[in-house]
């Protein structure tokens, strides 16, 4: 492992390759920052670019970014409330509050040192790790898998607030069944697609998460003009300190989200926004009830908990992708495409085989997050003058990024005329008081949801006997049976106990 | 598949329309601004159909203008000045990165482009 560390350290420690890390994460926040255009994108837009590097130093520009994306989007969340990638939506959760608090600067300083702090935590974690980590992932069956997200889902619902408990499982389901859009791939039968042929690859996760969000984010500006006076209250930009007890507050919780982000990202198909909203969900029920009343209104802990769990578990979800070649997230399945296409299999004998480009990777994590801070910090300010946009610039213009990034996964209009249509029901659902969070969470873990369970019963010879056979998914079917029925058990003891 | 969604949503809908307490939903009727919201539905449809036919670089400034227009921003100069940087400075952005974002079906049939 020593050689292998120091392997890495030599292949990237070159002008060249250091340079690129810079570049990737520069390129990266640029791009991630703008609504509509998460890593998912922006990686793809960075493939082309580095076809004619060699295989490590095209992945150390694509790892770098990958991480400035995903820093990027938690800027964006947090100073307008859109999200570009599902990883960052918790992160709006409190980052979004305290930005309209005029807390703006602090909030990214937060989210700056909590990503890093995360990312590092992993990337050493990783480096410790990765060989051993494959054996444990490979033990994962099918059954397990579909067992394991209807986990992350329940725990979606489960973490929202008693009011909203029914109307968080109704999102869920109603994303659950807007997955089922498309071809069905293993039976090869089109579902729902009414004839269309901009259907048959299903609706584009992009298309969904900007319509839900920034879209009827930009809506809502309008359509509740009051809104608009804390919009714009002063930023106190100068004020990217955090004081020692801000720090002592949230340290504990950024080492808990991280090992959580971490060990969550590494499992196939979790990924970074399972383990932001887990983060969150689990800092919320630690944190005592005078710190827990904040969450959601401008709580630090809320900030950092999701920041720190979605770096980790970025890093995390690297190790499915180079141990296994199995791609944990949306974003690694673009990576692992970019890893075919330099000629290199990913999977087990990567380690053996290509030895350079593994511990590259990795290494290059640990530089990525450190130019993530040097770069970031010092441009917060200048990030922070965003919201001094006034409205009615601001929401042209965001409409206009959102239509314009899902174009450019697709180059479909059809995909800009249904994201409209997606915008209005998501604003009306979000007139109605429904979360919109738990719908996305629904619609990303659908396909693959159905696909294990299929995997899962074709296994099992058309049993449902998969469900309690094996001791790892009778734990965690357990575990989820749990989860969903303690907000009802509190909610019914609520009713009639204390009358 | 898709039955056990229909069936697990319809069950979470009933529950949600059965259950007596609605003070959340009710509890904060504000004046909402429906015009400009609809207004601006109607120029983002425009804008997602005529995106192709009238070209990236024609559609997108039109479309930033009407919408600040729209939005109740009578400075000529600030809205020539945040939409035309907009639009150029992301159409070679795409340039640069070798995305050719759609010229305009509309240029090529007048002969415009060919």
């Amino acid at each position: 492992m020593i050689e292998g560390i120091l392997l890495g350290i030599a292949t990237v420690a070159t002008l060249e390759n250091l340079a690129l890390v810079v570049a990737g994460c520069f390129v990266g926040t640029i791009i991630g920052m703008l609504p509509g255009l998460g890593p998912i994108s922006a990686i793809a837009l960075m493939i082309p670019v580095t076809y004619g590097f060699d295989a490590s130093s095209g992945m150390i520009l694509l790892a770098g970014v990958y991480y400035g994306a995903v820093f990027g989007g938690s800027t964006s969340s947090i100073l307008i409330n859109a999200p570009g990638v599902a990883g960052t939506v918790a992160t709006s959760f409190d980052g979004y509050p305290l930005a309209r608090s005029g807390e703006a600067g602090k909030a990214l300083a937060v989210a700056a040192w909590a990503s890093f702090a995360g990312g590092t935590i992993a990337a050493l974690i990783l480096m410790i790790s990765a060989p051993y980590l494959a054996e444990v992932s490979l033990s994962f069956q099918s059954a397990d898998y579909f067992v394991l997200m209807l986990l992350g889902l329940s725990l979606v619902a489960a973490f929202s607030p008693p009011d909203e408990y029914f109307k968080a499982l109704l999102m869920t389901f109603f994303g659950l069944a807007l997955a089922t859009v498309g071809t069905d791939l293993s039976a090869g039968v089109q579902r729902f697609t009414f004839g269309r042929m901009d259907l048959i690859d299903g609706i584009s996760f992009v298309m969904l998460a900007m319509a839900t969000f920034a879209l009827a984010e930009a809506l809502m500006m309008v359509l509740r003009p009051q809104q608009e006076t804390t919009e714009q209250a002063p930023t106190r930009m100068a004020d990217l300190k955090i004081d020692t007890a801000e720090v002592r507050e949230i340290a504990p919780v950024i080492s808990r989200a991280s090992l959580l982000g971490y060990f969550i990202g590494v499992l196939p198909g979790a990924g970074a926004t399972i383990a932001s909203f887990l983060a969150y969900g689990v800092e919320r029920n630690l944190a005592p009830a005078a710190a827990r009343a904040r969450f959601g209104k401008g709580s630090l802990r809320g900030l950092a908990a999701p920041e720190a769990a979605n770096n980790a578990a970025c890093t995390g979800s690297f190790v499915p992708l180079l141990t296994l070649g199995i791609p944990g997230s949306g974003t690694t399945a673009v990576l692992l495409g970019a890893l075919i296409a330099y000629g290199i299999q990913p999977g087990p004998r990567l380690l053996v085989d290509a030895p350079d480009v593994f511990w590259a990777v990795i290494v290059s994590m640990y530089f990525g997050n450190l130019v993530l801070l040097a770069l970031n910090l010092p441009l917060i300010p200048y990030l922070a003058r965003l919201l001094l946009v006034p409205r009615t610039i601001l929401v042209p213009v965001i409409m206009f990024f959102s239509m314009i990034g899902v174009y450019l996964v697709s180059f479909n209009p059809f995909d800009m005329q249904m994201m409209v249509f997606v915008a209005v029901v998501a604003v009306c659902l979000r007139l109605l008081a429904c979360p919109m969070a738990p719908l996305l969470l629904g619609f990303i873990l659908g396909g693959m949801l159905e696909d294990n369970l299929r995997r899962a019963i074709a296994i099992s010879d058309g049993e449902m006997s998969f469900l309690w056979e094996r001791p790892t998914t009778l734990v965690l079917l357990c575990i989820t049976a749990i989860v969903l029925l303690l907000p009802l058990v509190r909610m019914l003891a609520s009713r009639y106990l204390k009358p | 598949m898709p039955y056990l969604i229909a069936a697990g949503g319809s069950i979470c809908a009933l529950i949600l329309l059965l259950s007596p307490n609605t003070p959340a939903a009710s509890g904060q009727k504000q004046s909402l601004q429906l015009m400009p919201v609809l207004s601006l539905v109607v120029l983002m449809t425009a804008y997602a159909f005529a995106f192709e036919w009238l070209g990236f670089l024609t559609a997108t400034p039109l479309f930033l203008a009407s919408g600040m227009c729209l939005l109740g921003e009578r400075r000529i100069s600030v809205i020539l000045i945040a939409s035309l940087p907009v639009t150029a400075v992301f159409y070679g952005l795409m340039a640069a990165l070798d995305i050719q974002l759609a010229p305009g079906e509309l240029w090529y049939q007048i002969g415009l482009l060919s």
